[in-house]
């Protein structure tokens, strides 16, 4: 037999009690009596008052704390378990960020979490159970285990993120795990999302909580910072789109800050699921951007975001390159921005002294010296006989075939007009480069241009002729684009401040050899050992610091996902699929004795009274 | 008067004897004293002697000079020509003396009244002598620093009140035996003529209260033992299953278990107690009388009392 409640029997120190109650009953019945004389022939009883007799009273009243206790503690006959084969529960709980949306007076986390409690707290003392959460990826925090204590611990320690949830990789999770266990499993999930919306593949056979009704969210979509490359404070502007998504129109205010304070505060109302774009401009000084909605809508992780307006720099370029129109056309561009200088250097007197060279980027135009400089560099049309990038050929009127639009150089470029290149050098590109133009004459296909990182520094080459192509004439703005990105990707800004969205790993690397603390939204604080680079995972919107000797990295994290956002969720389907318990698998209730000591309490009690009435 | 309502605090009890339709009644009463030895003139005809004057005529003898002209039976003389003087019989003062047990044992069980109903009995009782123009005298035994205490002789009705202020001072808190009182007191007094009352609830061995009464009966006097005894000392079924008994007196202690087999024993062992007092009695010429404190004052004394011969 075993105990459902075993702590109930913790009040068998309430025997003691009735011990001393009855001693003290048994000692207070002292009666006076005129004499003894005529209670002779009455035997004394053997034992002195002082020590136990049990008698029929006690007796009942001890049976009946001994039934209270043994109902208190659920007894159940193991006899009859022993049928009863072990089950496996496998609880999901989506934690994305949509469940901190408030519903009355609770969130749909805390109803899931609650209904998920309520499910472990029914479990078999012998079934165990697994706990799956599910945010921007599925992870396993409890492996199968028949601590229920330790789960309902873990399960109340759980708190949602800010992140997009991937529910059916735990669902997917899930089912791996019911199929790889060798005991029934039953699989639970908590979610606010309907069954609709998940795939059917790993939906199917999943007995699914719905929480969460409510519509009501105005949420920042989007943040976006425009600054130019090589541009000013007095160019760059931020972009912040506003979406209502619930079916009724909404109003609030839109507060927009810089490094705390504040730059603007506008009112605003949008009709039912419609957006909205709010234009800020005219920083004053670089910093952290924050945009925050004032309002009374459920869901608050989406009312804030945080932008990052950078410091202009200046970028300093050495061309060494013989006098040609490249000279002059690059002096026009560095003209045209505040933010470049280029200096010229003839080659043979950067071959006299290539130390002499001090640039943040330094441009070989026709030129490749004998020693790489380690610095960022680029390569326009090297010679036929370099070393430093072998020359298979070359084409001529080369169209442009394809672009690497995923490089930094190229996202967000506009396409570059199909227009030939006049003379390419076909070379072949070195294994630490990435194609990013590819041109085609005729039959055959070269690289364009190719960069990538090489020996500590970030290098380009450009197999065409800059000076030949005229990038100042408008209809080669896009190579004149490119290459104003591809010095930008070259000497990149100050990354101590990069934007990223909520659970995207962002990785950093180049750090020193030195320990580093990270400091998430919330205040947590987490220490890493000194390694060459360090992933985090913000999975809270707000600002992650990252600081080591000194130094500090901040990553500001934003929950732009408009599917958590759209927290309404139609009305609950059919009700789930749910395994049926088999004729084999006897439920837990039928074997719980405390229904029966429960009702022998009542029968005893009523014993009890009549003996005590009667004495009395 | 409800039975229940005579077992009563000893003052409220008390109080009840002074009431006023109460004494009415006890008027009517007189004590029946069979013989007295006092050489006091009284209203209690005695066995011997004879007296000129009287109620009851016993006997004629011949006029010697000296006798009182008025006791010649002239009608005798008239006839027989013979001076013949009446005789009557003796009438004596017959004293009452109450013996009140004071002992700690007519206090328990508190119940019971049974002390609260023996003092109302002795200011009854001394009530009814006062007016019958006998004295009365309180003597208390088993209290605790001296065997027995003596009252001051009451002779007359006018003196009730403070006989009544007299039981009103006394309490049964005494733990000396009735019997040692008794005899310490007979030692130390000339035994009184006429009715003696005992007060008790005779609470001893058999023989102690043979003893005493025997005692008290050696001089020739009327004896009357009265037993005061209570509902709860009758019957221990009201009491607890189990108890630890405690004497009230002796302070010995004793566990029981009230069966019913155990309850049946008490009970019989009282029976036996108080008959074998009732058939002494009965064979020594005492009187003897069970009273119970749950019938009331009115029952003892116009019922209980009169049914045995004391009052009439």
């Amino acid at each position: 037999m075993g105990f459902l409640n075993p702590l109930a029997l913790l009040f068998a120190a309430l025997y003691g009690v009735l011990v001393l109650l009855y001693l003290w009953h048994r000692r207070q019945r002292q009666v006076d009596v005129p004499s003894l004389l005529l209670w002779s022939d009455v035997p004394e009883d053997v034992a002195r008052a002082s020590r136990f007799l049990p008698d029929l009273l006690f007796v009942l009243q001890v049976l009946l704390l001994t039934l209270l206790i043994g109902g208190l503690a659920h007894p159940y006959l193991r006899g009859a378990d022993s049928l009863r084969r072990p089950r496996r529960s496998i609880f999901v709980l989506d934690i994305s960020a949509s469940m901190q949306a408030r519903e009355g007076r609770k969130t749909r986390f805390e109803e899931a979490r609650a209904a998920l409690l309520g499910r472990v707290a029914k479990l078999h003392p012998d079934d165990e159970a697994m706990v799956i959460t599910a945010a921007a990826h599925p992870d396993v925090v409890s492996p199968f285990t028949r601590n229920h204590a330790e789960i309902t611990q873990l399960v109340e320690r759980l708190r949602p993120t800010d992140t997009a949830g991937e529910l059916n990789l735990a669902l997917a999770l899930a089912h791996r795990a019911a199929d790889r266990s060798d005991l029934p499993a039953d699989i639970f999930a908590f979610t606010d999302l309907p069954r609709a919306q998940l795939d059917a593949t790993w939906s199917e056979g999943v007995n699914l909580t719905q929480v969460g009704e409510s519509d009501d969210n105005v949420a920042i979509q989007a943040l976006d910072v425009r600054q130019e490359p090589f541009g000013d404070l007095r160019e760059t502007y931020a972009e912040v789109v506003v979406r209502n998504f619930a079916h009724r129109d909404s109003h609030g205010f839109l507060t927009l800050r810089l490094s705390g304070e504040v730059l603007s505060r506008q009112g605003f109302s949008l009709p039912s699921r419609d957006a909205r774009t709010f234009f800020v401009s005219g920083f004053p000084t670089p910093g952290i951007l924050e945009a925050v909605l004032e309002g009374d809508d459920a869901l608050h992780a989406d009312d804030r975001a945080l932008g990052w307006v950078s410091p202009p720099r200046r970028v300093t370029v050495l061309v060494v390159t013989r006098p040609s129109s490249l000279r002059a056309q690059l002096a026009a561009i560095a003209g045209a921005t505040t933010a470049l200088d280029f200096r010229f250097m003839e080659p043979d007197a950067y071959a006299r002294d290539p130390r002499a060279a001090d640039a943040d980027v330094i441009i070989f135009h026709r030129y490749v010296p004998a020693v790489e400089p380690p610095r960022p560099r680029l390569y326009v049309l090297p010679p036929k006989d370099n070393t430093a990038f072998p020359v298979r050929g070359h084409l001529e009127q080369a169209e442009l075939l394809d672009w690497h639009d995923a490089h930094p150089v190229l996202r967000g470029l506009p396409p570059l007009a199909p227009f030939p290149f006049a003379r390419v050098r076909d070379m072949q590109p070195p294994e630490w480069a990435e194609v990013l133009l590819s041109g085609r004459s005729g039959e055959k296909e070269a690289p364009l241009a190719f960069a990538g990182e090489h020996e500590g520094s970030r290098v380009a080459c450009i197999a065409f002729d800059l000076a030949q192509e005229h990038m100042l004439r408008p209809d080669k703005v896009g190579v004149l684009l490119f290459f104003l990105n591809l010095l930008h990707w070259l000497a990149p800004p100050d990354e101590g401040t990069i934007t990223v969205r909520t659970g995207t790993v962002q990785t950093f690397t180049g750090l020193p050899l030195l320990p580093r603390r990270v400091t998430d939204p919330n205040g947590h604080v987490s220490d890493f050992p000194a390694e060459p680079s360090i992933s985090i995972e913000p999975l809270y919107a707000g600002e992650y610091e990252i600081a080591f000797d000194g130094t500090r990295r901040r990553v500001l994290a934003n929950l732009f996902d408009s599917v958590e956002s759209d927290i309404g969720r139609p009305a609950a389907g059919p009700p789930p699929k749910v395994r049926r318990a088999t004729a084999a698998e006897p439920t837990t209730a039928s074997n719980d004795l405390s229904p029966w000591l429960y009702l022998a309490c009542t029968a005893l009690l009523l014993l009890e009274w009549m003996v005590a009435a009667r004495r009395s | 008067m409800p039975p229940s309502s005579s077992i009563a605090e000893p003052h409220a009890l008390l109080a009840r004897v002074l009431d006023p339709a109460f004494l009415r009644k006890l008027d009517r009463l007189r004590l029946n004293v069979r013989r007295s030895f006092s050489s006091r003139p009284g209203n209690t005809p005695v066995p011997f002697g004879s007296q000129p004057s009287g109620l009851e005529l016993t006997d004629y003898k011949e006029y010697s000079p000296g006798d009182d002209p008025r006791s010649v039976d002239w009608n005798a003389y008239g006839r027989l020509d013979v001076l013949w003087v009446k005789r009557f019989r003796a009438e004596r003062e017959a004293p009452l003396e109450i013996i009140l047990d004071v002992s700690n044992s007519m206090a328990v069980p508190s119940a019971d009244g049974k002390f609260a109903l023996a003092i109302a009995v002795a200011a009854g009782l001394s009530y009814i002598s006062l007016r019958q123009q006998d004295p009365v005298r309180i003597v208390t035994v088993g209290q605790d620093r001296v065997p027995f205490s003596v009252s001051p002789l009451f002779r007359h009705v006018g003196r009730f009140n403070a006989l009544r202020t007299f039981l009103g001072s006394l309490s049964a808190t005494g733990r000396s035996t009735f019997a040692a009182g008794i005899e310490a007191y007979l030692r130390a007094n000339r035994p009184a003529s006429g009715l003696v009352v005992a007060l008790s609830d005779f609470l001893a061995p058999s023989s102690d209260n043979e003893h005493a009464l025997a005692m008290l009966g050696a001089s020739e006097r009327s004896i009357a033992a009265l037993r005061l005894i209570g509902p709860v000392e009758s019957d221990p079924a009201r009491l607890p299953r189990r108890i630890r008994l405690r004497d009230a007196e002796s302070g010995g202690e004793r566990m029981v278990t009230l069966s019913a087999q155990h309850c049946e024993r008490y009970r019989t062992a009282l029976a036996t107690h108080l008959r074998h007092l009732k058939d002494w009695c009965g064979a020594h010429g005492q009187t003897f009388l069970e009273i119970d404190t749950a019938r009331g004052l009115e029952h003892c004394f116009f019922a209980a009392m009169p049914g045995i011969g004391l009052l009439h």
